[in-house]
């Protein structure tokens, strides 16, 4: 059966699961780590480098390296988030062409969708060498506040990365399911998810058929486990400070080596008391000495320094519970979901707020995507019932008189589906009516997301309120929405068909899959060409070790001399391909290098 | 190919007598900072050459495209040198690295045919024995790289720059004419000449320390324990690097992610194999 990967993409981590003999695993990368930074960098060379390698020098090649590219994918270019992001990041954020955004690295343009690509290709990838065969299909989740739009954008990212996203799911939909896996549940969970770049806090209803209803969410896309990073930096660059009256902000290497240390740190505390961030050559002074910085952080002092980040979610765990009018007593489970949630002071801030102790049954960090896989093997395997219905992840309505949004179809309802409501006119003699079709949860209808607008025109003239137009909004079950307004006495309608847009025309996606492909094809060759020369170049280095040998061995015999210089002649060969970087040529060498090698071990072995 | 095979490729001046290294040293020995001959003897020998030079003035160098350092500054004063009852030496005493690296590189651009500076007063006699003078301007009196400076800030001879960069390019010293083309392109960045020397040194340089090192997908590791690192005589750029070796990201890996210009980067790495502060796999 064809295989199905389920991919969290995560705004500072990603991880990718598959279900194997029904259980979900989450697939470790080659370093062995089951999360890949979801960071994309270009070398001054023009290499492009993600995950880790593109962490380790994100702060040395700021200007060209991506994190946090999820916050930006699907937006417009005026919206606030974009806006505070042009002025926070280190990388540069330009309009694209079609008022989306675009990032600039190394005098390229790159669309959002683009980069996640890299990301979620880095991810097929990992999955590929895992599995040894090709991967196309997979579910990817996204959080639960994200619109059409953005998740539009996903899919177009997963399509640029070559594959086919069979399914976009909320991200704690999946914790939800990978933690009810194999139980049938009825329960209101509340997931606490605090990863490396944003805090999520959501409520769901798990029903008995399947339905994972999001009653609640809320978050800080802005507030993250980085931000306690940041923390600890602070502590250990005003620590240097006042002990040698350098600034190591003003130096990048020395800025970069602080940052993985304070991430190491952070990590290490939630398991220890106490850790020792040691960097020696740190930065050398104006003397040219050079220094090092060596400094215990203790449990309680990254408590002390990280508390008002903590108390910061539990104020928006407060609100959103109010928001739902849910008491704490009505919430059955709590999951901890993301990175964060390790820390021992978390959990127990959590289990104060919620009055009970967090599930521990679910890995913060793999759990999503071990939701994504389930539900895609769900997917696929027709003998399984279906886990998720698919819903609307945002209310559908209309803008009406006073800036009011007017709900047809409310959040959560599961798709296909059809609403129809009676509007009248606002004014009198009102000839024609502006349809605007929104998507959110606000009252006021600038609050949410405009997906499209039409105008109905032809309506008789008449006083205000007496004429009457029929709105209905369908959605089919590709999630394409459409809207049809109608004047009741003439029959005269007007309609629109809103498909989401991750500000992307169809051939730009075209044209960014086939570089994507050409970047893959360019990436195997390269991997399978560094194969082939180890294994030639480990057969040259056992030629060559038992040339002095077999030389001494055929010394009189004219024939043998011959075949040592075949054999050096195979040799230079060999490392003619090799230097020419010629996969084939190299393959066909070995052949000879692994005869030689044959026919020298067999010389020496029999004297 | 081992670890020992690819040391030898590299300069080693020491030869066969090069004493104690990490590799052979007694465990809680400090690694590397032990210099590879004999203290005493060199600083005997340092005390004899400065006593030397005291007695006899250093004479210009003549030849203006000698691939030749420039004449050594001294770092420190020396903890018996107020023992020492002599004339101090005619060579400018500094403690700073960074203004003796920027005093090496302007002196790359000053003629060989400068005036002699006139003798301090403190030196009776010697300026009826010295040759004529010109009058040398009261600020280089009292500051002594003034000169140096106002000929590299104000207007330093490109055409001589230019002559001196491409005649060291063409002995083979790339280095000396790469910061030659720096330099130059500090005063006209547009310099086609210099931009193309600088981009061949480059290019050079980076062969040749590629050369050292050996193929990019080895992968380094440290020779040092970890609480010996901090006796190593590297700086922070050094340090920098050392931090990215993990065992298991390769060369190419930790140039990819150094964030430095290849050529530093690559030197750095030499410098580290050749201290025998890490070695390849």
């Amino acid at each position: 059966m064809e295989k199905v990967i389920g991919i969290d993409l995560g705004t500072t981590n990603s991880c990718v699961a598959i279900v194997e003999n029904g259980s979900p695993v989450v697939i470790p990368n080659r370093g062995g780590y089951k999360t890949t930074p979801s960071m994309v960098a270009v070398t001054e060379a023009g290499k492009r480098l993600v995950g880790h390698i593109a962490k380790r020098q994100a702060i040395t090649n700021a200007e060209n390296t991506v994190y946090a590219a999820k916050r930006l994918i699907g937006r417009k270019w005026n919206s606030p988030q974009v806006k505070n992001a042009v002025a926070t990041s280190s990388y540069r954020i330009v309009e694209g062409p079609h008022r989306d955004v675009r990032i600039v690295l190394r005098d390229k343009e790159y669309s959002v969708p683009e980069i996640s690509a890299m990301v979620l290709q880095e991810m097929k990838v990992i999955a590929e060498d895992y599995l040894g065969e090709t991967v196309v299909k997979a579910v990817v989740t996204v959080p639960a506040y994200f619109n059409d739009n953005q998740r539009q954008a996903t899919r177009d990212a997963g399509e640029i990365a070559g594959l086919d996203v069979i399914r976009i799911i909320n991200e704690p939909t999946a914790a939800a399911l990978a933690y009810g896996h194999g139980r049938n549940l009825e329960k209101v969970v509340a997931v606490y998810d605090f990863g490396g770049g944003t805090f999520d806090i959501s409520i769901l209803e798990i029903g008995g058929h399947g339905v994972f209803k999001v009653i609640a969410t809320a978050g800080d896309t802005f507030l993250g486990g980085e931000d306690v990073d940041a923390r600890i930096i602070d502590w250990l660059v005003q620590g240097f400070k006042e002990e040698h009256g350098i600034d190591l902000r003003q130096d990048r290497m020395a800025l970069q080596r602080l940052k993985d240390a304070a991430e190491k740190a952070k990590c290490e505390l939630s398991s220890v008391r106490e850790t020792e961030v040691n960097l020696p050559f740190i930065i050398s002074s104006g003397r040219n000495e050079a220094l090092h910085l060596q400094r215990a952080l203790n449990r309680a002092t990254l408590e002390e320094l990280s508390e008002d980040l903590i108390e910061r979610t539990v104020d928006i765990c407060r609100q959103t519970l109010e928001d739902a009018r849910l008491g704490k007593t009505e919430i059955d489970e709590v999951l901890l979901v993301g990175g964060m949630t390790r820390m021992p002071k978390i959990q127990q801030v959590v289990a104060e707020f919620f009055e009970r102790d967090p599930s521990k049954g679910v890995h913060p960090d793999e759990v999503v995507a071990l939701g994504a896989a389930i539900q895609g093997s769900a997917l696929l395997d027709e003998k399984q019932e279906m886990i998720l219905l698919d819903v609307t992840p945002h209310a559908l309505g209309i803008m009406t008189h006073g800036n009011y949004f007017e709900e047809l179809i409310p959040q959560n309802t599961t798709v296909p589906t059809h609403r129809t409501k009676i509007f009248t006119t606002s004014r009198d003699n009102q000839t024609a009516v502006k349809i605007l079709v929104m998507q959110g949860e606000h009252e006021n209808a600038e609050e949410n997301e405009l997906l499209g607008e039409f105008i109905l025109t032809g309506l008789r003239r008449a006083t205000k309120g007496s004429v009457e137009i029929e709105v209905t909004f369908e959605i089919n079950a590709d999630g394409i929405v459409s809207v049809r307004a109608k004047d009741l006495e003439t029959g005269v309608e007007q309609q629109i068909q809103v498909t989401a847009t991750s500000g992307l025309t169809r051939d730009e996606i075209k044209n960014m899959i086939d570089g994507a492909k050409d970047e893959l094809v360019e990436r195997r060759t390269s991997e399978e060409f560094e194969g082939v020369k180890q294994e030639a170049e480990k057969l040259i280095g056992e030629i060559e070790r038992l040339f002095p040998q077999v030389e001494q061995i055929v010394a009189s015999s004219d024939f043998g001399r011959d075949a040592i210089e075949k054999a050096r002649a195979i040799v230079g060969k060999a490392r003619q391909a090799i230097q020419k970087r010629d996969v084939a040529l190299v393959k066909e060498q070995i052949e000879g290098l692994t005869r030689t090698h044959r026919m020298f071990k067999g010389v020496v072995a029999k004297t | 190919m081992n670890g020992d095979d690819d040391e030898e490729d590299f300069d080693d001046p020491f030869g066969a007598e090069r004493p104690t290294t990490p590799a052979d040293a007694v465990p809680d020995e400090r690694p590397t900072v032990s210099p590879p001959f004999n203290v005493e003897d060199y600083a005997r020998a340092s005390e004899a050459k400065v006593k030397a030079a005291a007695r006899t003035p250093t004479p210009p160098q003549k030849s203006e495209f000698s691939t030749r350092p420039p004449p050594a500054l001294r770092f420190e004063r020396d903890e018996d040198d107020s023992n020492i009852d002599r004339p101090r030496p005619p060579q400018i005493t500094l403690t700073d690295e960074d203004v003796i690296e920027e005093a090496r590189l302007r002196s790359v651009l000053i003629p060989s045919d400068l005036p002699p500076r006139r003798r301090a007063s403190s030196q009776p006699g010697a300026e009826e024995e010295g040759p004529a003078t010109v009058a040398y301007p009261a600020e280089y009196e009292r500051d002594p790289f003034a000169r140096l400076a106002a000929q590299t800030s104000a207007a330093p001879d490109p055409e001589r720059a230019l002559k001196d960069m491409r005649n060291r390019f063409s002995l083979g010293d790339f280095t000396g004419a790469l910061e030659l083309a720096e330099v130059c392109l500090q005063g006209d960045p547009a310099n086609e000449a210099a931009l193309t020397c600088a981009e061949e040194c480059r290019t050079k340089l980076i062969q040749m320390y590629s050369a050292r090192i050996g193929p990019l997908d080895r992968v380094p590791t440290v020779m040092v324990a970890s609480e010996q690192l901090r006796w190593l005589s590297i700086d922070h750029r050094a340090g920098f690097l050392l931090s990215h070796i993990d065992g298991v990201s390769n060369l190419e890996m930790i140039l990819d992610v150094s964030g430095m210009p290849m050529l530093d980067a690559l030197k750095i790495l030499c410098e580290l194999v050749q201290q025998r502060v890490i070695a390849m796999r």
